[in-house]
C-alpha cells in the first residue's frame, strides 16, 4: 500500500520536475504557489497572490517548456490554451497572458517585478530571479 | 560587468517596445474582436406568426451579422477600460428624444415629448454593446460603472459567435430576452475560493430595461423617474473542479426593476392672438410594471463532452391593475461532444431543445405577448461546428422550431392554427474568425 502511495507520489512529483519553473523577483513577497492558484493565475481568474498583484509570463507556445506548463498545470495543449484566450476575449474576461519569446527576457523581466509569475525553462533559472516552488 | 546594466536596458527597452504594457504599471491598450458572416434558409408556411417578428425570413440569405471590436485598455494594475463596439445586421437603433406629433380619434392632434429614445432597426448599424470602466482592487471585490452586459446565465455572456457552439443563440437570450441584455449602472463582482472551488459573484444597480416589449432586446437602459424605478440584480456561480478531470459549473440569477413607459402630452388651445394660446401639460405613465427574473444554469464537461443548460423566468406584475402577472418560462438543454480531427482541427456536433412559454398575456399588453396567437415555442437543433486552428469556426445546423398556438373558438380572431401550421424549418450555416 505504502509502495503504491510512493509511487503515486512519485510521478506526480515528476510531472513537477518538468522542463518549466515559475519565477519571480526576488523582492517578491511570493513564497511558494499552489497548483489550482497557478492554473487561475494563466487562466485570469486570479489576480492577487500573497497580497502582490501578480502579472503572469508565458513562454512561446513551440518552447517544449510551455507546453509541459500547460499541460501539467492547466491541463491543456497549446491549441487548447489559445482557443481557451479567444473564448475569454469575447466575454471581455481579459486577454492572455504576454508571451516571451525566450527564457532568458522573461528573467530579465522577472526579476526587476515583484508581482511577476514567469514561466521559463528550469534551466535557465538563475541568481537574479526566485525559483517558486509549486505545491 | 559595465556593460551588462546597458545590455539590461536595451533588452528592457527592446521588450517593451515588442510588447507594450509588459510591465504593471505601464499602459496597456490592446484590440480584438470577432466578426462571422451567415447564410439562412427557412421554410414554413403563409400564416406563421414568427413572419411579423422577422424570426421568419422569406427566402434564403446571405449576410454579414457581426464585426464586433473590443478596446481593452489598462493604464495601471487597478484599472480596465474595455469598450465593445458592434456593427450588427440588426441593431436596436435608437432616436434622440424629441417631440412626436400625434392624432386622437377625434382628430385632434397634440405632441407627445419622446423621452426615452424609441426603437428603430435598419440593416446594419453600429451600436455599443458594451462600455465600463473597472475598479480593479481585489480578486474578491472590484467595481464596475457603465453600461455592462447582465452577467445572467452562460449564454447572455458569451455572445460572441466564437464562444457560442450554435449558429443561432438560444431565443430566451435574444430574440425573448428573459434578462436585459444589457445594463448601464454600477457593477460589484468578485471572486474566491472556498475548499479549492471557485466561487463567483456579481452584483448591480442599473437604470433598468429600455425596452418594455418581451421581444427583442434594448439597446439602451430606461430613464428611472423615482428610486423605485432603479433595478438591482445578481449573480452567483461556483465553477467545480471534480475527480477524473470533470468540470462543472452551477449559477443562478436574479434581477428585479420596472417597466415605465411615460408619455407627456402638451394641449394648445388657440386664441385670438398667439401669445395668448394656453399650454396644458399631461404627464401619464402609459405603462408601469415590476418584474422579477430568476435564472439557473449548469454545465458539465468531460472528455471532451458537454451538458448544458439554463433555466429563465421572467414574472412582470402590472403596477396599473392589481399586480396582474404575466409570466414566461424558459428552458434549454444542449449536448456536445469535441472530437479533435488533426492538430488544427476539431469538429463538435451538438443537439439542442429549447422551450419558451407564457401566460398571462393580456395582463402586461406593452408586453406584445398577447397580439400573438401563441402561448409559447420550442425548438429543436442539430449541428457541426468545425473548429480551424484557434480561431476560427465553420458551422452549419437545421433546426424545426414549433410556434405552440392558442386556438380561439369563435369571433372575429378566431383561428385554429395546429402546430404543423405555424412551424418553420431553417438550415444555418455561419463563418465565425475571432481577430
Amino acid at each position: 500500500m505504502n509502495k503504491t502511495i510512493s509511487a503515486i507520489l512519485l510521478l506526480a512529483g515528476l510531472s513537477f520536475c518538468a522542463d518549466w519553473a515559475v519565477v519571480t523577483s526576488p523582492s517578491s513577497p511570493i513564497g511558494s504557489i499552489s497548483k489550482g492558484d497557478l492554473k487561475r493565475v494563466f487562466t485570469g481568474k486570479k489576480g492577487n497572490v500573497s497580497g502582490v498583484k501578480v502579472v503572469p509570463f508565458m513562454l512561446a507556445e513551440t518552447n517544449p517548456a510551455a507546453q509541459s506548463f500547460l499541460k501539467d498545470v492547466l491541463g491543456m495543449s497549446p491549441e487548447e490554451y489559445k482557443k481557451f484566450w479567444v473564448d475569454a476575449q469575447v466575454k471581455g474576461e481579459g486577454t492572455a497572458p504576454t508571451t516571451q519569446k525566450s527564457s532568458a527576457v522573461a528573467i530579465l523581466v522577472a526579476s526587476d517585478l515583484p508581482g511577476a509569475l514567469a514561466v521559463v525553462e528550469k534551466s535557465a533559472v538563475n541568481g537574479s530571479v526566485k525559483d517558486v516552488p509549486v505545491q | 560587468m559595465k556593460t551588462r546594466p546597458f545590455l539590461r536596458s536595451v533588452i528592457l527597452l527592446g521588450v517593451t517596445v515588442a510588447a507594450p504594457g509588459l510591465l504593471a504599471e505601464e499602459s496597456n491598450l490592446k484590440l480584438y474582436g470577432f466578426a462571422d458572416a451567415q447564410f439562412k434558409k427557412q421554410w414554413y408556411s403563409d400564416n406563421n406568426i414568427l413572419r411579423r417578428y422577422n424570426v421568419a425570413e422569406p427566402g434564403g440569405q446571405t449576410y454579414l451579422d457581426h464585426v464586433n471590436l473590443y478596446v481593452d485598455s489598462r493604464p495601471n494594475s487597478s484599472l480596465r477600460f474595455l469598450a465593445e463596439f458592434a456593427l450588427n445586421r440588426d441593431p436596436a437603433q435608437s432616436l434622440p428624444a424629441g417631440l412626436r406629433l400625434v392624432y386622437d380619434s377625434a382628430g385632434r392632434s397634440a405632441y407627445i415629448p419622446v423621452f426615452a429614445p424609441e426603437l428603430r432597426e435598419k440593416d446594419h448599424g453600429i451600436s455599443i454593446a458594451r462600455a465600463h470602466a473597472d475598479l480593479l482592487l481585489a480578486d474578491e471585490y472590484n467595481v464596475r460603472f457603465g453600461k455592462f452586459i447582465t452577467p445572467a446565465g452562460i449564454w447572455n455572456v458569451d455572445h460572441g459567435s466564437p464562444a457560442i457552439l450554435t449558429v443561432r443563440q438560444p431565443y430566451q437570450t435574444n430574440f425573448i430576452p428573459v434578462f436585459p441584455e444589457s445594463q448601464t449602472g454600477l457593477q460589484a463582482f468578485g471572486k474566491t475560493q472556498i475548499f479549492e472551488q471557485d466561487l463567483s459573484y456579481s452584483g448591480w444597480l442599473s437604470t433598468g430595461r429600455g425596452n418594455t416589449s418581451a421581444f427583442g432586446a434594448s439597446d439602451y437602459g430606461q430613464v428611472p423617474q423615482n428610486w423605485d424605478d432603479w433595478a438591482w440584480g445578481s449573480h452567483l456561480q461556483t465553477d467545480l473542479a471534480l475527480p477524473g478531470q470533470v468540470g462543472a459549473r452551477i449559477g443562478g440569477t436574479f434581477h428585479t426593476g420596472t417597466l415605465r413607459q411615460r408619455t407627456e402630452w402638451l394641449e394648445s388651445k388657440l386664441a385670438a392672438a398667439p401669445d395668448l394660446a394656453e399650454l396644458t401639460t399631461t404627464r401619464v405613465d402609459s405603462s408601469y410594471a415590476r418584474e422579477l427574473c430568476y435564472g439557473l444554469d449548469g454545465k458539465v464537461q468531460w472528455s471532451g463532452f458537454l451538458l448544458q443548460m439554463e433555466w429563465n423566468h421572467r414574472q412582470v406584475r402590472n403596477l396599473m391593475a392589481d399586480q396582474s402577472e404575466s409570466n414566461i418560462n424558459a428552458w434549454y438543454l444542449i449536448v456536445a461532444k469535441t472530437v479533435p480531427v488533426h492538430k488544427n482541427v476539431d469538429v463538435t456536433p451538438y443537439a439542442m431543445y429549447e422551450s419558451i412559454s407564457w401566460n398571462g398575456a393580456v395582463n402586461n399588453q406593452f408586453l406584445g405577448l398577447d397580439q400573438t396567437p401563441a402561448v409559447g415555442f420550442h425548438a429543436i437543433t442539430a449541428g457541426l461546428n468545425f473548429g480551424l486552428f484557434s480561431n476560427v469556426h465553420v458551422k452549419a445546423e437545421y433546426s424545426h422550431q414549433e410556434p405552440e398556438p392558442l386556438n380561439l373558438g369563435s369571433g372575429p380572431i378566431a383561428n385554429n392554427y395546429t402546430y404543423a401550421d405555424l412551424a418553420i424549418d431553417e438550415f444555418d450555416a455561419q463563418l465565425s474568425v475571432a481577430f
